[in-house]
């Protein structure tokens, strides 16, 4: 099942892009990644991956916007969405989650693995 | 002719010697005249007459001594001797002889025929000087028609009665005041006719007093009378007694004035003055008057009174005594004014002081007092307004003072009234707004607003007008004339009028544009520091992980001890970043607390469960004491009471030094929680910390809440404690206890004022009771 899971990673830092890439390619998943909002939103259209992991502060188009769009969007409304921001106080989580994402998680306070399982957890539904 | 008498006495008498001596001594002039008119001889008395000659005169004809007799007495003499001559007797007839110096002489001729053998022969005239009786007799004519006159003409009534009390005399005015005719009057008696019945006996007694001359001359008497009409009229009678030549009374004569009007007149007078005296006595104002110098002249009892003078006191007194020396200079120049004539001067006001040097605040109108045209003083009323003043100036002050913090305020001071429209803004207005104060008047606040604002704000405020509610802190965006944005925090309340109406609003408004800019500015920065720093420490964190996570050989166990210390680092500084994100986010209150009714209890294990294994490891047991019965829920924001129990627990195990930790939870009074923290208090524990921002506030109104029960949530550990000197500071913002700093555990030093804010935001309390090297108990409640 992990081999056959694709991962849309939308998340300008490339330290973290890299990090992670590395990280969940060798846990066995298929990643793809964009670095700004407009390329993370074309790309999730495009390929339908089966879970978005989105920053929100990015160039051009904020997760936020991305979000909705892509809630907005047939293609891809039913891809579920983990927020992965550095960004973490009550009213960003909650604009977050109205807006549909399945999570919302602090980057500096989680570790690789709890995004793993926290993955697996949402395919699993 | 007494003379002749004595002679004729004397022995024997030649008669013809006796007649020759009586006709040349008479003190008459005696004239014989015979039947043709020529005087036959004449006495020597006609010498007195002056210059005329017996011999001049004797044979002349009476009818020729023109110069002797008055041209008017001429034709009376020569009737009379052709009426004697005809034999018809003459009664005595006066005539005016001519002295030759030219005076007018009276003279009474008295004549009579003589006759021989039965036929009349001539005649034997006797002329007296009459002259001085005659003159007598003219004065009083001539007094008599003066008084005649007099009586008639002068508006006084003349009666004279006689001493049986008849009318012997009434003048007109009289007979016309009685009704009658003057003739009906005469004659009758007075008292019986025109004298009421009633006052009759009384007045004849005095009538006959008055002819007796007994007891007191009743000179001025006043009494009715009675018309024709039975009108009762009041005479006021001024009585003379009427004495004849023997002295003997005979009668009284007296004049009266008609004085029934007069009396009416005067009795409403007397009645009106008694009025007016009483009014001024009695009146609450200051009646008096002074002189033209200030010398008080009358003054009524309410002056008296009111400044505590004795009326004698005050009449010794000038106005410069009792009027305050700043409002003399008003007085007089008032008093100037008006004698000049000047503009009407109403009523002004004194500042006056009493006997005690208290003021008395009186409000004046005066009149100048005129005699003969010239003004000789001033009377005036004056009203004691002191109290009136007292409020008034206590109302002058409040509004100066209100004009003064309106006007020296930065803010913006507004009315508007009912339909929202300003009806008066402080001049700030132009500085804040753009607008002066009276391009503002007839707007409305949303007028000043964009679409969307005022659309807003209108639901808002109408929400508040609906209740008549207090505007607190509402916070508008606004735009100026100049097209910038900002923004005011409005405050206000409704104005009723007198009957409880709802007028309106009134209010002051801020500019917070600044303190906005600065709280966006900040929070951005928060945002900004909490992203970007977070970012790297992530990098790291999850390269470590990725490190650490390698199976093989390529990190060995040297590198992997020191790849875990450098993960542990990264761990606090993410941990010190988390804090100080919260520690902003809480005080700045802009985080969205969502509170829901839940079970402590759940969150404390939940809670715990994560900090189990961390304890384990430090050889620390971890005991929680349930409840006997499930406890009430409490009110919380979950995510944040869950940081308060991290803190504490994660605290508890850090500063242990050995054994255990037992957390206690359970339903408690309110009076006992505050028992518990005085007792703590007594065993040293002080906060003097103060909470900052936003959270401050919520606080403190949270406090004011009361509830009767809690929840009370202890956890007690046996650590290093907290040295006693330090106990006040525990709660302080990055604050740390020596003995921990020793001890190189983490910690930021906000993570008990995190909790402390947490808790105090809920309406809770948060204490604790520590001895050092013994171990301390934390204890916080949340209301129920």
């Amino acid at each position: 099942m992990k081999n056959e899971t694709r991962i849309l990673l939308i998340e300008d830092d490339q330290m973290l892009v890299k990090g992670l890439v590395s990280f969940l390619e060798d846990e066995g998943f298929l990643v793809e990644f964009a670095i700004d909002g407009p390329t993370g939103f074309k790309l999730a259209e495009k390929n339908s991956p089966d879970i978005i992991l989105l920053d929100i502060i990015l160039p051009r188009m904020d997760g936020f916007k991305v979000l909705e769009k892509l809630k907005k969007s047939p293609k891809t409304k039913k891809i579920p969405v983990i927020i992965l921001s550095n960004l973490g106080q009550e009213e960003e989580i909650r604009k977050g989650k109205s807006l549909g994402a399945v999570d919302f998680l602090v980057k500096a306070n989680v570790e690789l693995k709890d995004i793993v399982d926290k993955v697996s957890k949402v395919l699993k539904k | 002719m007494a003379k002749t008498n004595t002679k004729t006495k004397r022995g024997p008498l030649d008669r013809t010697q006796i007649y020759h001596q009586i006709f040349n001594q008479a003190d008459d002039i005696i004239l014989l005249i015979d039947r043709k008119g020529r005087i036959f001889d004449i006495n020597n008395k006609i010498k007195e007459l002056g210059g005329y000659k017996r011999e001049d005169l004797v044979g002349k004809k009476l009818t020729s001594l023109k110069g002797i007799l008055a041209k008017e007495s001429i034709p009376i003499v020569a009737k009379n001797f052709i009426k004697r001559m005809a034999g018809r007797k003459v009664e005595p007839y006066e005539i005016i002889l001519n002295k030759k110096n030219g005076e007018k002489v009276w003279a009474e001729v008295s004549a009579s025929a003589i006759k021989k053998d039965g036929k009349i022969i001539g005649d034997l005239a006797i002329v007296r000087d009459i002259n001085e009786r005659k003159l007598a007799e003219e004065q009083v004519l001539v007094e008599r028609d003066r008084a005649q006159k007099y009586l008639d003409v002068a508006n006084v009534i003349m009666v004279a009665l006689d001493s049986d009390g008849r009318v012997t005399l009434i003048n007109k005015i009289g007979a016309d005041v009685l009704g009658y005719k003057e003739k009906d009057i005469i004659g009758k008696n007075w008292f019986m006719h025109f004298i009421p019945k009633d006052i009759r006996d009384k007045t004849k007694k005095v009538f006959n007093k008055l002819m007796q001359v007994k007891g007191e001359f009743a000179k001025y008497y006043e009494n009715p009378i009675l018309t024709k009409k039975k009108d009762v009229r009041v005479i006021a009678w001024h009585n003379t007694i009427l004495k004849d030549n023997k002295g003997h009374i005979v009668g009284t004569l007296s004049s009266g004035e008609d004085v029934t009007e007069k009396n009416e007149a005067k009795e409403k007078l007397s009645t009106s003055e008694k009025k007016y005296r009483e009014l001024v006595e009695n009146a609450n104002d200051i009646i008096y008057t002074h002189d033209l110098m200030g010398n008080f002249t009358s003054v009524n009892k309410a002056g008296a009174r009111i400044f505590g003078y004795s009326h004698d006191e005050i009449l010794k007194m000038n106005i410069k005594d009792i009027v305050d020396p700043n409002y003399l200079v008003i007085a007089k120049k008032k008093i100037f004014e008006k004698i000049a004539g000047k503009a009407r001067t109403g009523p002004y006001e004194l500042l006056t002081r009493n006997k005690k040097g208290k003021e008395v605040w009186v409000g004046v109108s005066t009149r100048i007092i005129k005699k003969g045209g010239q003004p000789i003083g001033v009377q005036g009323i004056a009203r004691d307004v002191t109290d009136r003043k007292k409020i008034e100036n206590a109302l002058l002050e409040s509004e100066k003072r209100f004009k003064d913090v309106a006007f020296s305020s930065a803010d913006f001071i507004w009315e508007v009234d009912k339909k929202g429209k300003y009806t008066f803004a402080s001049g700030n207005v132009e500085k804040i707004l753009g607008y002066r104060p009276e391009e503002i008047i007839g707007m409305t606040p949303f007028d000043l607003m964009s679409t969307n604002e005022a659309k807003k704000l209108k639901n808002i405020f109408r929400g508040i007008v609906k209740k008549n509610e207090r505007i607190d802190d509402l916070k508008n965006w606004n735009i100026t004339k100049s097209g910038k944005k900002v923004c005011l925090l409005t405050n206000g309340v409704p104005i009723f009028d007198n009957k409880g109406d709802f007028q309106g609003y009134r209010g002051v408004d801020k500019d917070v544009t600044r303190v906005e800019e600065i709280d966006r500015m900040k929070s951005e920065f928060v945002t900004v520091v909490s992203h970007q720093l977070r970012t790297p420490l992530t990098s790291i964190k999850w390269f470590l992980e990725i490190l650490l996570a390698e199976k093989d050989d390529s990190v060995d166990s040297k590198q992997r001890k020191m790849l875990s210390q450098i993960a542990e680092s990264n761990e606090r500084m993410i941990k010190l970043i988390n804090n100080l994100l919260n520690v902003s986010r809480i005080e700045s209150g802009r985080i969205k607390v969502s509170l829901v009714r839940t079970q402590l209890e759940d969150i404390v294990k939940k809670t715990i469960d994560k900090y189990f294994t961390w304890a384990e490891s430090s050889n620390i047991s971890i005991k929680i004491n349930k409840p006997t019965r499930r406890l009430p829920k409490v009110k919380v924001d979950v995510e944040q009471i869950r940081q308060v129990i991290q803190n504490l627990v994660s605290n508890a195990i850090k500063y242990s030094i050995r054994g255990n930790i037992s957390i206690n939870l359970r339903k408690i009074a309110s009076v006992e929680a505050r028992r518990m923290k005085t007792t703590a208090e007594k065993k040293g524990f002080v906060d003097h910390t103060e909470l900052e921002g936003e959270i401050a506030k919520v606080s403190e109104a949270m406090a004011k809440k009361k509830s009767t029960h809690s929840v009370i949530f202890s956890i007690k550990d046996h650590g290093v404690g907290i040295p006693r000197y330090q106990q006040k500071r525990v709660f302080q913002k990055f604050y740390r206890g020596d003995n921990v700093i020793k001890m190189q555990t983490e910690g930021s030093g906000l993570g008990l004022y995190l909790c402390k804010a947490i808790v105090e935001s809920l309406g809770g309390n948060i204490w604790f009771e520590s001895t050092p090297n013994k171990g301390s108990t934390f204890y916080f409640t949340v209301p129920i």
